[in-house]
């Protein structure tokens, strides 16, 4: 069945009228018996942003005319101001950073000044990574359009292939001999280039550009690998005698320099402000009404959003609905499948896409949504990088995204460059978003968030540095990133991997390093899910820390709305058995978590310190280098035997977390209901990590007046809120942070026994990957910060003791929970205005 | 600066689990720890050390007298001559022969390499390059050994200029192996590449299809059957030269052995490696020797079917119709023998479909198609016959029988067992396509048929 066509100004229309109709919601509801009071409204904030017209600036000087000629040919005869900026920075040989919206004509940047370097010395090369190996074929097309005008004007044949995992063998050898801008992705160049660097030497002899596409998904654990590999990048060049400029293009975010100076090692010119123009957009914010005042329990927003969508979708507009989480993804495609009257036989209109699907699944739902056959997609993250899928109506969020920047990438995957479009912003109870959604103007006005990484996190710079030095040996004294390696080195040479003779380290393994790492994850250990309802085939797979909580005995694990219970976790072989089942529920694991003190590299020990300790640049919000180097004075002045620190505030160091699924809850779908639990025997995992931690001191604790039962539901309320105020400004998935607290405690906040723990506990946020990913230093100094937000977002929540969004439920954390938490709060910041007033 | 502690056991896969670490010391490495003289190296190799621009490595050169005998074969039977041989050489290199080999110029140059492993890759090296070829009268072997890491560049340019030289190289595996190893390496020096365009016979592709059955897929060292092994040059030489090694190193080790050698600096584990180095040059002269044999002398040569055969679709690639041809006929009748004698297996029965099978579609564009018909037939009565092959005659054969014989019922009765016989949906298609045509035509004679008879009534 074909779609109906709707044309734009028909488009226009009834995006006006889904609009309406939601803005009417809000009136009717008003007028209704459970009327939502004014202070919580449904819908909280409506921003248009007006469409906005092109700026444009003359094309530099240094552009070669058969490149105008050729742009020209394709309709571009004039740049926009930041394209004109970029390109000229390029062709100067200036590392550049563009920091630029959606659809913004971000691409010409990195491929003008490429392709003019191929045109003055043929022999020029680029590489260009992309995070994903979609995107690198996605934008294959338009270069290799652009590089044929070119080629023809110029009389040469301009050469531009994708290398990854699906180029096959023969056309390798090919590649590596035609190519002048090779497209490729970090794993690519990681485990299938770089180790093969002699065959690429005429790449590396005359590599003139690094291209780094969409550089804020380099965060966390696949950032801290990227910066590896730069700087195995940056020794190949050397030896090849070539020093490339790096182009990077980035969404906004906080740092753009920091990021693309802490991933590169060099330093970067900023252009970020955008020429291109942009169609009217509305951004609607939606709270679920709340149904239970009492128990602050608010109507499902995954019912709401599927209320909205279903608003969009009901008058022929395509939509993308952005979900949290993998199951929250798999519940909308339910919801918006039930929903849709769907004729039999075309069950293609509404989608689900999510990582873990296979490539083919991936590859036809983003057709059928370019070809507007697919009318709603349910998307987790994966389609938040600049995947084409073509310009869609309208994009529903279901719970705030997390950070602001990945808030307005979503939001951008909704309308070009003319055309109405909507964004919508449905918030889920939990505090984070309860904190976006009352407070728009933060959204709206704020800057967006750092992103963070840490290159030397021991267990990735030691997987780099056996890879480094497989490629080339090192030098005596040669240094890797900021590191001095000899001593990772002599490690190495004990366990036999290298071996020090004549002034070089050489490789002295038969192993092939590269294939021992995973970029996208610590360990390259993950679980595949077979199904073995019909032939026993694979259909998806888990990453390794995640796959006890999801992949447990009866866990219900989902795939495109189908459900399938897990029969068997095959722990060792890392394999799970499921059969597909019909029930209507789904399960939700419980995990316990200790955390042990292992050593502290700062904390506050006497609170004079305060003021000193925090890094200004910080303090300021300018752009810092994110991740440390742990030096080992700096552990010798701050270590301390446990509890040893004093009337210590915030610390952070190193810590042990031992954590164990030990059973799961049944959730009914819609309802939420908890129908049922398990008990589960599964193994611990463990692993050492940074946390940063709050310890309440005795004196605190002490002036809150409250029984003891009391103090401690306080404390546990103040963790919850903490964790999400937490992850709002690290800009990091709930995912990448954990939570304990007194060292002793469940994640999902149930409390410790021990007395003792009570006089002055401990709130640990402690970094969620082995060995850290640098979350726990900048925490550490954004501690005062955290509190603030932490006391607006439960001061400002109207429940009246306790709910999800702010300290947890009631039911969950105890009556005083709230109120004792916001003590605590004043006490505290009391304590560190009276010092240190920020 | 980095916590050493840590780090071991991170290396040793405890990184998570541990309690909290404690600094250790850690010895610096010395340079060069406990190499002994070069001397000795070049004694326990037999060797000499060569001093070029770029650094000194041990050379070993050995001479085989021509009448001496390797297994079965004499050494002077193992000559691969240009001259003699351009022809044959043409017909086993595998691809298309626009640059014929040249009949003069430099030696054929056989070449294996011993390296650090067998992943390829910038951090994996040769250390012992063997080279070999007949001069003055005798076959010469000449490796280059890397006494040490610093010393590749010296090793480098000797390898280069000792195959500089050649007309031609054969290896064993080269093609996907040996060859990428050394360009590898002289690219990460920035040298030259010596072999860019260097005409190149890997044996393996032709041994494995002339000697399979002899060499057993099952890798002994390993015990295991592993299927990078199977045709392996020592299986080979056992079987076809008669040629067992006594307490030769086992492949596997050979990485370990260098590494060691390199940590102690003592040189004597790798003696075995530069003997077993020598024997698989001899033994890749005299396997390619053999193998030119066959191609010059023609089936005559062949000691059974799947050489004969083997030596068909060689003969048939280079265009040489009717000796393949020859070639085909004779693998049928020496299997169809065995077949008699008893001495026949599964895989006699795939060899023979084959070559049937060759010979009916070569008689077939001859329009011989009586004797392709007789052909395919043949194959089908054959005990053990592939899949394949059985599909094809039963296909043909229904062709057959429609067009040229104009058996319809037959024709009908092979088109039948084709629909059984076919694998795919696309090939039970086109044959139930066939079958309806057939049923169609059928119906016509029988009406046809019907109306006669009831004419003469």
């Amino acid at each position: 069945m074909q779609p109906p066509v709707v044309s734009p100004p028909t488009k226009d229309a009834a995006l006006q009228l889904a609009l309406g109709s939601l803005a009417a919601a809000r009136a009717r509801r008003r007028a209704g018996p459970d009327s939502p009071t004014a202070a919580d409204p449904i819908v909280t904030a409506i921003e248009r942003l007006p469409p906005a017209s092109a700026e444009f600036a003359p094309f530099p000087d240094a552009v070669d005319p058969r490149l105008r000629a050729a742009l020209a040919a394709r309709g571009i005869t004039q740049l926009y101001v930041h394209q004109a900026q970029a390109i000229a920075h390029a062709i100067a040989g200036r590392h550049v950073v563009l920091v630029t919206p959606t659809a913004s004509g971000k691409t010409l940047c990195y491929n003008a000044p490429v392709l003019n370097a191929v045109l003055g010395a043929p022999s020029s090369r680029a590489l260009y990574l992309f995070p994903t190996k979609a995107l690198a074929q996605d934008q294959l097309a338009e270069l290799h359009r652009l590089a044929e005008l070119i080629g023809e004007r110029a009389e040469t044949e301009i050469g531009v292939f994708t290398y990854d995992g699906d180029t096959p063998q023969d056309a390798r050898r090919a590649v590596r001999r035609r190519a002048h801008v090779v497209l490729s992705n970090p794993d690519m160049l990681h485990s299938g280039i770089l180790p093969h660097h002699p065959r690429w030497a005429k790449l590396f002899e005359n590599l003139r550009f690094v291209v780094i596409d969409e550089l804020h998904a380099y965060r966390g654990v696949f950032g801290s690998h990227l910066a590896n590999i730069i700087r195995r990048l940056g020794r190949i060049c050397r030896h090849y005698g070539s020093d490339p400029v790096f182009i990077c293009s980035s969404a906004t975010i906080a740092n753009p320099r920091g990021l693309a100076e802490a991933l590169t090692g060099r330093e970067f010119e900023v252009v970020d402000r955008s020429g291109a123009p942009r169609g009217e957009k509305f951004f609607v914010f939606v709270n679920p009404p709340v149904v239970n005042a009492q128990l602050g329990i608010r109507r499902s927003y995954l019912a709401e959003t599927r209320r909205v969508a279903l608003e969009f979708l009901r008058r022929q507009l395509q939509v993308i609905v952005f979900a949290q989480s993998r199951l929250a993804t798999e519940i909308l495609t339910t919801y918006l499948k039930d929903a849709t009257d769907v004729p039999p036989g075309d069950g293609e209109t509404i989608r689900g896409y999510r990582g873990g699907y296979l490539p083919a699944r991936r590859r036809a739902i983003e057709k059928g949504l370019r070809e507007g056959r697919v009318r709603g997609v349910v998307s987790t993250n994966a389609l938040e990088l600049g995947i084409d899928i073509g310009a869609l109506d309208a994009c529903v969020m279901a719970g705030y995204p997390g950070t602001v920047a990945a808030t307005w990438q979503r939001a951008g995957r909704a309308g070009r460059r003319s055309g109405r479009s909507a964004a919508v912003l449905v918030a889920s109870s939990a505090p984070l978003d309860q904190f976006i959604i009352r407070n728009p103007s933060y959204f709206f006005q704020a800057s967006p968030e750092h992103a963070l990484i840490n290159p030397d996190n021991l267990h990735i710079l030691l997987d780099h540095i056996k890879c480094a030095a497989f490629e080339l040996p090192f030098a005596a004294g040669e240094r890797f990133g900021s590191n001095d390696v000899h001593a990772i080195l002599a490690m190495l040479a004990e366990e036999g991997f290298v071996h020090f003779a004549d002034g070089e380290w050489h490789w002295t393994h038969e192993s092939y390093p590269a294939d021992a790492v995973s970029l996208r994850s610590v360990s390259s250990d993950n679980f595949v899910v077979v199904d073995e309802t019909r032939e026993p085939k694979v259909i998806g797979e888990v990453d390794f820390s995640s796959g006890p909580s999801t992949l447990h005995e009866k866990a219900i694990y989902i795939v495109e709305g189908a459900l399938y219970q897990v029969g068997r976790l095959d722990f060792d072989g890392r394999k799970a058995y499921v059969r597909e089942v019909d029930c209507d529920y789904y399960t939700d694991a419980i995990t316990y978590t200790k955390v042990t003190i292992l050593g502290t590299f700062a904390a506050d020990s006497s609170l004079d310190d305060l003021a000193s300790a925090t890094t200004p640049d910080i303090a300021a919000g300018h752009d810092t280098e994110p991740g440390f180097i742990v030096e080992d004075d700096d552990r010798a002045a701050h270590s301390a035997p446990d509890g040893a620190w004093g009337p210590g505030v915030r610390s952070h160091g190193e810590v042990h977390v031992v954590s164990r699924v030990v059973g799961f809850k049944k959730i009914k779908f819609y309802t939420n209901e908890n129908v049922g639990t398990g008990e589960l025997d599964l193994p611990e995992q463990q692993m050492h990590t940074t946390s940063y931690w709050l310890t309440i001191p005795a004196d605190v604790m002490r002036r809150l007046a409250s029984a003891s039962d009391d103090r401690r539901d306080g404390v546990v309320g103040l963790a919850h809120a903490m964790r999400n105020i937490a992850q709002l400004l690290l800009m990091c998935d709930r995912h990448d942070i954990g939570i304990s607290i007194g060292g002793d405690g469940t994640q999902d906040g149930s409390a410790p026994a021990s007395h003792d723990l009570w006089l002055a506990p401990q709130v640990f946020i402690y970094d969620n990957y082995p060995g850290g990913i640098g979350f726990s230093e900048p925490l550490f100094h954004m501690h005062h910060d955290l509190l603030q937000k932490t006391r607006q977002a439960v001061g400002t929540c109207p429940c009246e003791a306790g709910c999800p969004s702010c300290v947890g439920p009631v039911g969950h954390t105890g009556p005083m929970a709230k109120s004792v938490s916001l003590r605590i709060l004043d006490l505290l910041l009391e304590r560190s205005s009276a010092v240190a007033p920020w | 600066m980095v916590d050493l502690s840590r780090l071991r056991e991170i290396m040793k896969g405890t990184g998570g689990n541990s309690v909290a670490p404690r600094p250790e010391l850690t010895d610096e490495p010395l340079a060069g720890a406990g190499q002994r003289a070069s001397g000795d190296l070049c004694a326990e190799l037999g060797g000499v050390s060569v001093e070029t621009s770029t650094g000194a490595c041990v050379v070993i050169e050995r001479e085989y007298d021509a009448d001496r005998f390797h297994g079965r074969i004499r050494v002077s039977d193992c000559r691969v001559d240009p001259a003699v041989h351009a022809s044959a050489l043409n017909l086993l290199i595998r691809s298309s022969t626009d640059q014929p080999v040249p009949s003069a110029g430099g030696p054929v140059v056989f070449l294996d390499l011993e390296t650090t492993g067998l992943t390829g890759g910038a951090g994996m090296c040769a250390f012992l390059v063997g080279c070999a070829m007949f001069e003055d009268g005798c076959f010469r072997t000449r490796q280059v050994f890397l006494p040490a890491f610093s010393a590749e560049r010296a090793l480098l340019s000797l390898a280069a200029e000792w195959l500089g030289r050649a007309s031609m190289i054969v290896t064993y595996n080269g093609k996907s192996f040996d060859v990428p190893v050394m360009e590898t390496r002289w690219l990460f020096h920035r040298m030259p590449v010596a072999l860019e365009g260097k005409r190149h016979l890997d044996m393996l592709h032709p041994a494995r299809s002339l000697w399979k059955a002899r060499a057993p897929d099952v890798d002994e060292e390993w015990g295991r059957r592993n299927e990078r092994a199977s045709c392996r040059l020592t299986a080979l030489e056992r079987s076809l030269l008669g040629l067992s090694r006594v307490g030769d190193v086992p492949g596997f080790e050979i990485p370990s052995r260098y590494f060691s050698y390199v940590r102690s600096g003592d040189p004597s584990p790798l003696a075995p490696v530069v003997e077993h180095n020598r024997l698989d040059l001899i033994s890749l002269a005299a396997v390619t020797a053999r193998a030119l044999r066959l191609v010059s002398d023609g089936p005559d040569q062949a000691e059974d079917a799947r050489e004969c055969l083997a030596l068909g679709r060689i003969y048939d690639r280079g265009g040489l119709t009717s000796q393949a041809i020859d070639c085909y006929v004779r693998a049928a009748e020496m299997a169809s023998h065995a077949r008699g004698t008893g001495a026949w297996d599964r895989d006699d029965g795939s060899i023979e479909s084959e070559a049937l099978c060759r010979f009916a579609r070569w008689a077939r564009r001859e329009r011989r198609f009586g004797e392709a018909a007789a052909a395919w037939r043949r194959v089908l009565k054959l005990p053990a016959r592939p899949m394949n092959f059985e599909r094809e005659a039963i296909e043909a054969l229904a062709i057959h029988h429609e067009h040229r014989e104009r058996d319809l019922p037959l024709a009908h009765t092979f088109a039948s067992r084709a629909l059984d016989a076919q694998a795919g949906p696309r090939g039970r298609d086109s044959v139930r396509h066939r079958l309806t045509r057939l049923e169609r035509k059928l119906g016509a004679v029988h009406e046809k048929s019907g109306a006669a008879a009831a004419f003469f009534k």
